[in-house]
């Protein structure tokens, strides 16, 4: 009767599991029949595994629906986290808003030399053009897709949510290629003016100083900030800071 | 301490998903389930990231959360609740004819069961099942199947044994029941292996 210790020393060593001395203890053990029967074994094992890993791929539906689901939980995360982490987190939010209130003061950028004319068409001067522009038309539900599925992972309130005082309405959205980076603009009506709001990765080095401002008639409102991994970036001949609030 | 970013996590989840997938399967037998299990493990793992330090095991952090989750989940189905042991030992008492037959050609014998194989995988309990798995499939090291099942690596070896023994019981019953050693295919490369280890032993 075999026993419980040479059973499992039998089963270290067919899972080479065994250290090298004791891998040559164990074969030296081995007599005639019970060295063949080890073998046998081995084989079985084998077999088994190679039944058990035959191929089983994730569905793409499943891969797809756990995207969704992270990315719905990923919206909510910039304001869950630092209440979760209790003062601590607190002081840190504040400290954010703070740089981020900074970001919101009249940046000088708004009115860049108006002198020259724009040379793309990625600035709508005028509300009408937003429409042709937009590949994406202005359905809040489409456009919150469209920007999941582009792997922006951001929450957009609907529009009439804090359109008080200021009339905002969704024109559409479109994706730009910049080098490698891809970057949304969605396009807004804010008071009847035009706005732009571009969102790109800050792994994106592309910024607001490089759209074709310069070649723009009259004065523009740029306002940027930084929101969880992305830069968003808000331009029209309306200031856009209401529009950049609807992002979160 | 350096934790995943959101891009990174889904960057290593893409990289390992038909792994996690396919481990979550052969565990809990259904599509159906291993798609909510695999769901739910990947959430908490998401909710979670903070505590994984960068740098450290992924796969073997993600196999502990699909581990857990596959438990519950075998739990709540009850599909993991047949203890063998309580069985009537008659039933899987081996038969080790049909065992030595199996052990000549385990190729054919396995392709012979069919999927009487998984019905075998699913009435090990879950611990069972989860070192088979991490072990045969994963290629995992007994330490870290401990590592991952958070007990002694005695007892990773014990489930081990136990599976083992269990699924051997449970499918040469099957072959006996079914006469799948008794076929043609094995009586012809029975006869062939006779014929040869009787020249070879002719000739020594």
């Amino acid at each position: 009767m075999e026993t419980k210790e040479r059973r499992l020393t039998r089963q270290a060593y067919l899972d080479n599991q065994l250290p090298v001395e004791d891998v040559i203890a164990f074969e030296e053990s081995l007599k005639g029949e019970e060295r063949l029967q080890v073998e046998r074994e081995r084989a079985f094992e084998e077999a088994l595994s190679q039944r058990l890993r035959e191929e089983a791929p994730c569905p793409v539906a499943v891969w797809e629906h756990l995207q969704e689901r992270m990315n719905g939980k990923r919206g909510r995360q910039p304001w869950a986290v630092p209440f979760a982490n209790g003062w601590k987190g607190l002081a840190i939010a504040a400290g954010i808003a703070l740089l981020a209130a900074g970001f919101f003061v009249w940046n000088p950028l708004g009115s860049v030399d108006s002198t020259e004319q724009l040379k793309s068409g990625a600035l709508p001067v005028s509300v009408g053009q937003c429409g042709g522009l937009a590949e994406i038309p202005g359905d809040y539900v489409k456009v919150v897709s469209a920007l999941t599925a582009n792997r922006i992972f951001l929450n957009m309130k609907p529009c009439d949510e804090i359109s008080e005082g200021h009339p905002i309405k969704l024109l559409g959205m479109r994706m730009l290629n910049q080098g490698d980076k891809a970057v949304a603009q969605v396009f807004f009506e804010c008071c009847g003016q035009p706005i732009s709001v571009f969102i790109t990765p800050l792994s994106n080095p592309w910024a607001a100083s490089e759209l074709p401002m310069k070649d723009v008639k009259g004065d523009w409102f740029v306002r940027q900030r930084e929101l969880d991994q992305y830069r968003i970036i808000g331009v029209g001949t309306h200031d856009p800071s209401e529009v950049l609030a609807l992002f979160s | 301490m350096a934790t995943l970013n959101d891009k990174e996590f889904l960057a290593l989840l893409d990289k390992h998903r038909d792994e996690f997938y396919r481990y979550v399967l052969r565990n809990v037998w259904n599509a159906d389930t291993a798609e909510d299990v695999l769901s739910n493990a990947v959430m908490t793992a998401y909710e979670h990231l903070d505590k994984f330090r960068k740098g450290t095991n992924f796969r073997a952090w993600m196999y502990r959360i699909l581990t857990n989750k596959c438990y519950v989940a075998n739990r709540e189905t009850k599909r993991s609740a047949i203890d063998i042991e309580s069985i009537d030992e008659s039933r899987f008492a081996t038969d080790q004819e049909t065992l030595q037959q199996a052990y000549r050609d385990p190729e054919a014998f396995l392709k012979a069961c069919g999927d009487e194989l998984f019905e075998a995988m699913r009435q090990l309990s879950t611990n069972e099942r989860s070192c088979l798995l991490l072990l045969t499939m994963e290629r995992y090291s007994y330490t870290e199947i401990a590592s991952i099942m958070e007990m002694p690596v005695g007892t990773v070896m014990t489930h081990l044994a136990r599976g083992r023994d269990k699924l051997r019981r449970l499918l040469v019953d099957y072959a006996r029941r079914h006469g799948i050693t008794k076929a043609k295919t094995y009586a012809r490369k029975y006869a062939a292996e006779e014929d040869s280890d009787a020249e070879q032993r002719r000739i020594s």
